[in-house]
């Protein structure tokens, strides 16, 4: 891991946590800002992964968990080893699966930032639609977070936390 | 840092194959190999899945193997279908010396065809 990966993957880390924290929070009942550090977390980590190219993207580039899992799906074949042990799964190929079952959640989550959703969708900070606003992300039941609580969800925040926590393992599979 | 024989035309099926294939909101990719470098692979991935996009169509580099023997760039553009369609209709430049002559495109049921 070189030390732009080391920065961005702790900023994750710390983006994870929160997530963590306000998601288990009794009582706490604006899903909209767990979810922004649940988007930050994952954002972050992907934009990690692009840190170990010597041309790294700029800050403002669109790098989403998406893109990740793209990246993951075409680690070299020695890597795919250590990949595999880092995410729990037997072989490549199960590897892959679990890529493609996660991605749903990936592109939702990735789609909440207002840069991202525009000014007319449902998004993490502002009332929408812009020009004569009827919802806000305070009030919002977001479908995403109902997903969270199923198998669905359940399974890729698995994924998540083992991306960011195993980082440091795997961070150099992407030079 | 000695080289190897690097098929970059064998590399370039084998990503978009493992895009096309993790991520559904992938349509197509289209490989555009004119004016690129010999380590060098450009793709436009046409994604369904974003949103409204701004104009500026930076490439993404998913840098490979740097260091050894089969160091190459992976570069990857994302585009809504209607700006797919503007690049073809030339109303949306692309980038630099990137081009759609000799594009190959690869597509969902894993054709690949001219385009």
């Amino acid at each position: 891991m070189n030390a732009a990966q080391e920065l961005w993957w702790k900023q994750a880390k710390a983006d994870l946590e929160l997530f963590e924290h306000l998601r288990g929070r009794p009582g706490w009942r604006y899903p909209c800002h767990s979810l922004q550090a649940l988007q930050m977390a994952s954002e972050k980590i992907a934009k990690a992964s692009f840190r170990a190219a010597a041309q790294a993207p700029t800050q403002r580039s669109h790098l989403g968990l998406t893109k990740l899992l793209r990246r993951l799906s075409t680690v070299r074949e020695a890597d795919q080893p250590l990949v595999t042990r880092v995410f729990s799964v037997d072989y490549f190929e199960r590897f892959e699966n679990l890529l493609f079952r996660v991605r749903a959640i990936a592109r939702d989550v990735e789609r909440l930032p207002p840069a991202i959703a525009g000014p007319n969708r449902v998004n993490l900070e502002y009332p929408w639609p812009d020009h004569a606003p009827t919802s806000t992300p305070a009030a919002w039941e977001f479908d995403v977070w109902k997903r969270l609580e199923i198998a669905e969800g359940r399974e890729f925040l698995r994924f998540l936390s083992r991306a960011v926590d195993g980082f440091p393992q795997y961070a150099h599979v992407f030079r | 840092m000695s080289t190897v024989a690097f098929d970059r035309d064998s590399m370039a099926t084998w990503y978009a194959t493992q895009h096309l294939k993790v991520d559904e909101g992938i349509a197509e990719v289209v490989y555009l190999p004119t004016n690129a470098g010999e380590r060098e692979i450009r793709f436009l991935e046409i994604n369904a899945d974003m949103l409204d996009a701004d104009d500026s169509l930076e490439p993404v580099s998913y840098g490979v193997d740097m260091g050894t023997g089969m160091e190459h760039e992976l570069l990857v553009i994302d585009v809504t279908p209607a700006q797919y369609e503007r690049i073809r209709g030339n109303t949306l430049p692309l980038p630099g010396t990137w081009t759609l002559a000799s594009a190959v495109v690869f597509d969902r049921d894993s054709r690949r065809r001219e385009r």
